[in-house]
């Protein structure tokens, strides 16, 4: 598929918002290339609109709409002179529908070619794909033939088994049956639910891996043929299957086990012909074993810990893929080095099940320090809603160990001052206090598991009395026409 | 001045008394000398019975959001009047949101008899559905946020008639 690339990339469209989007066009301003970002008029004021050369606001009644809307995209990039498309992750990463408009419109669509989306878009046919290829599958079943065949070929996975979603991924619409009485029932709901979600009702059933790790391999592959990985990425802090917590290397996998893995995501890459950027997931059994869980044809939210050990830059190398050049680098020529976690602070209240939770950003300030990295699309004053997905940024530690990095993290985590919306940084900080955490024995359920330890503990005397004085004098230096040094008053006053 | 605070979970009467050294602060047998200084972002110096402390203090709406030992608190602000007067009403005749997100079933309309139990609509929040359920038999009074509404935490969503009195 060697085909001669007509122009070089020289202006990007970034069909994203939020974090991704700020650090998307950062890339674009180290490499010298001019950044257009399109927004809706409810992200007016955000950083993503300043941080880029250009901004396109696309109309639309809610502000999911505008970055769904392919035809409105398409006709700001024509309008910006821009001659590519990144999608973030997210919205239209993952729609091969989207990324085949885009070549149509002349436009080059930085991430994998619409066919590859497509397969790996369908998780029937993706897991079919790669169970051909000789790469190891979960025991499944699909619906065909009557439905009391398909009942029977799921009881005969044997239960727990966890329904999912055809078009589904990310860990939407999926849910747990731990006996025969209840599949019907959540087979109909499940299929609901995707039909609504997804407008895809396809469901399909696999065996359900109790207090499985989640172990996600990055693999990069250019349009000539050549695939690496860069190593992989421990998932397995998760609530409501949603990551929380992510870090590499993985402390659980050993030299020999590490290899096998990435060697057969690779293997999973060169397979269905990959393209530029993605993640194939993989699930560990505590009695060891892996299996093929899908895979992720996009640049990953958790994409920075790889950065912070390999010292590259993802979205730079996926313009180059996407520019047509070739990797400037083989597999053995990557070091990886130190450790780096990521944590993902979330608008959520883990003390009501990690309900979201709504607010303004009221005042700001990244943490600092040797190895640290925040990445946020965050500025002050921002409103926080329930219309866009809770992350609110990225905290990522590099450390020359894993130790280290926590120990980094962990303060990092007591040095963000995010004020104005309830989130979740504190209790990040005790996840990774917690001795299990340090010991390493992850698996899906560890924030369920050790709930009661991860808990609000009760506040001290002195911090209670610290809160309530800093409260209690702002309020009345709010409230009183004070004199000096009362009048020195602080942003809240406006 | 008398303020009431609620704080990690709690309600708590403060008051603050300007003495000839400053000002102390109140909490029911406990006094405690206090100072804050503006260090200009947000930032403050407190002072707490001599010990210094690094916090960072923002105002918005009835809530004061502050960052101290490592963390951030969320402290409201209590009028007292609208306390007294919230004691006294019936709110048990609506059903108000957990949590924000939006409406992705509407089960019922106004009018309509409900048995207990019965889902009168669903919400959903971040990918997680909710069903909210008649707490109650009665008739659906008002269905406050149609299909596809989004709402904050503590809305109203669904109300039932009163019950008559017996």
């Amino acid at each position: 598929m060697i085909e001669k690339m007509p122009m070089p990339i020289r202006k990007v469209l970034i069909a994203n918002r939020g974090e991704i989007a700020v650090r998307v066009a950062h890339t674009l301003r180290t490499l010298g290339l001019q950044s257009v970002v399109i927004y809706h008029a409810s992200d007016t004021l955000s950083l993503a609109v300043r941080e880029a050369d250009e901004a396109i606001e696309i109309p639309a009644a809610t502000g999911v709409a505008a970055y769904l809307d392919v035809e409105a995209i398409l006709a700001a990039a024509r309008r910006s002179g821009a001659d590519s498309i990144h999608p973030g992750y997210g919205f239209l990463a993952e729609n091969a529908d989207f990324a085949a408009a885009v070549d149509a419109a002349g436009l080059r669509f930085i991430g994998p070619p619409p066919e590859v989306i497509r397969l790996m878009g369908d998780k029937i046919r993706a897991r079919e794909c790669v169970a051909q290829a000789g790469f190891p599958i979960t025991p499944s079943a699909t619906e065909n033939g009557t439905a009391s065949e398909f009942v029977e070929r799921v009881s005969a996975i044997g239960f727990p088994v966890l329904i999912k979603a055809a078009a589904g991924g990310g860990g939407r619409g999926m849910r747990i049956v731990r006996s025969a009485d209840a599949l019907e029932g959540e087979l109909e709901a499940a299929r609901r639910e995707a039909e609504r979600s997804f407008k895809d009702g396809r469901v399909y059933v696999e065996r359900y891996v109790e207090r499985p790790r989640h172990i996600e391999v990055q693999v990069l592959s250019d349009r000539h043929g050549t695939h690496v990985h860069l190593g992989e990425r421990e998932c397995s802090v998760q609530r409501r299957f949603q990551k929380l917590i992510e870090e590499t290397p993985s402390a659980s996998l050993d030299p020999g086990e590490r290899e096998r893995l990435c060697e057969t995501a690779v293997g999973i890459a060169r397979a269905v012909g990959y393209v530029n950027a993605g993640t194939v997931e993989f699930i560990f059994a505590p009695s060891g074993g892996f299996h093929f869980l899908e895979m992720n044809t996009r640049l990953q939210v958790e994409h920075p810990v790889t950065e912070m050990v390999t010292g590259l830059d993802l979205v730079a190398e996926q313009i180059r893929v996407a520019d047509g050049e070739r990797l400037s680098f083989r597999q053995g020529d990557l070091p990886s080095r130190g450790h780096a976690i990521e944590c993902r602070i979330c608008a959520e209240d883990p003390q009501q099940g990690h309900t979201p939770t709504t607010g303004e950003v009221a005042l700001l300030r990244p943490p600092t320090g040797p190895g640290i990295r925040f990445d946020s699309g965050l500025c002050s004053g921002q409103r926080i809603t329930p219309a866009f997905d809770s992350m609110l940024a990225k905290l990522v530690a590099h450390g020359s160990e894993r130790g280290q990095a926590i120990a980094r993290m962990r303060q990092a985590l007591r040095d963000l001052v995010l004020l104005g919306v309830d989130h979740n940084a504190a209790y990040l900080e005790r996840v990774l206090a917690h001795p299990a955490f340090a010991a390493a024995k992850l698996h899906t359920h560890f924030l369920e598991e050790h709930r009661e330890e991860l808990a609000l503990p009760q506040p001290s005397e002195a911090e209670r009395v610290a809160v309530i004085a800093s409260a209690a004098l702002a309020t009345r230096r709010a409230t009183l026409d004070a004199p000096e040094p009362y009048a020195a008053m602080g942003p809240w006053r406006n | 001045m008398k303020q009431v605070f609620h704080v990690a979970g709690s309600r708590i009467e403060a008051l603050l008394m300007p003495v000839s050294e400053g000002t102390d602060l109140v909490l029911g047998e406990r006094r405690h000398r206090v100072a804050l200084r503006a260090l200009g972002d947000g930032e403050y110096r407190l002072e707490v019975d001599g010990v210094a402390h690094r916090v960072w203090i923002a105002a918005r709406g009835d809530a004061i959001h502050v960052h101290a030992s490592g963390r951030s608190w969320t402290v409201g602000v209590v009028d007292e009047l609208a306390e007294t007067a919230a004691a006294g009403g019936g709110a048990a005749d609506t059903a108000e949101a957990p949590m924000p997100g939006t409406v992705v079933r509407v089960h019922v309309a106004p009018g309509e008899p409900v048995k207990r139990g019965q889902t009168l609509m669903v919400i959903e929040s971040m990918k997680m559905e909710t069903a909210i359920v008649a707490w109650r038999d009665g008739v659906v009074g008002a269905v406050h946020r149609p299909l596809g509404a989004t709402f904050d935490r503590k809305a109203p969503l669904v109300s039932l008639e009163p019950e008559p009195k017996s």
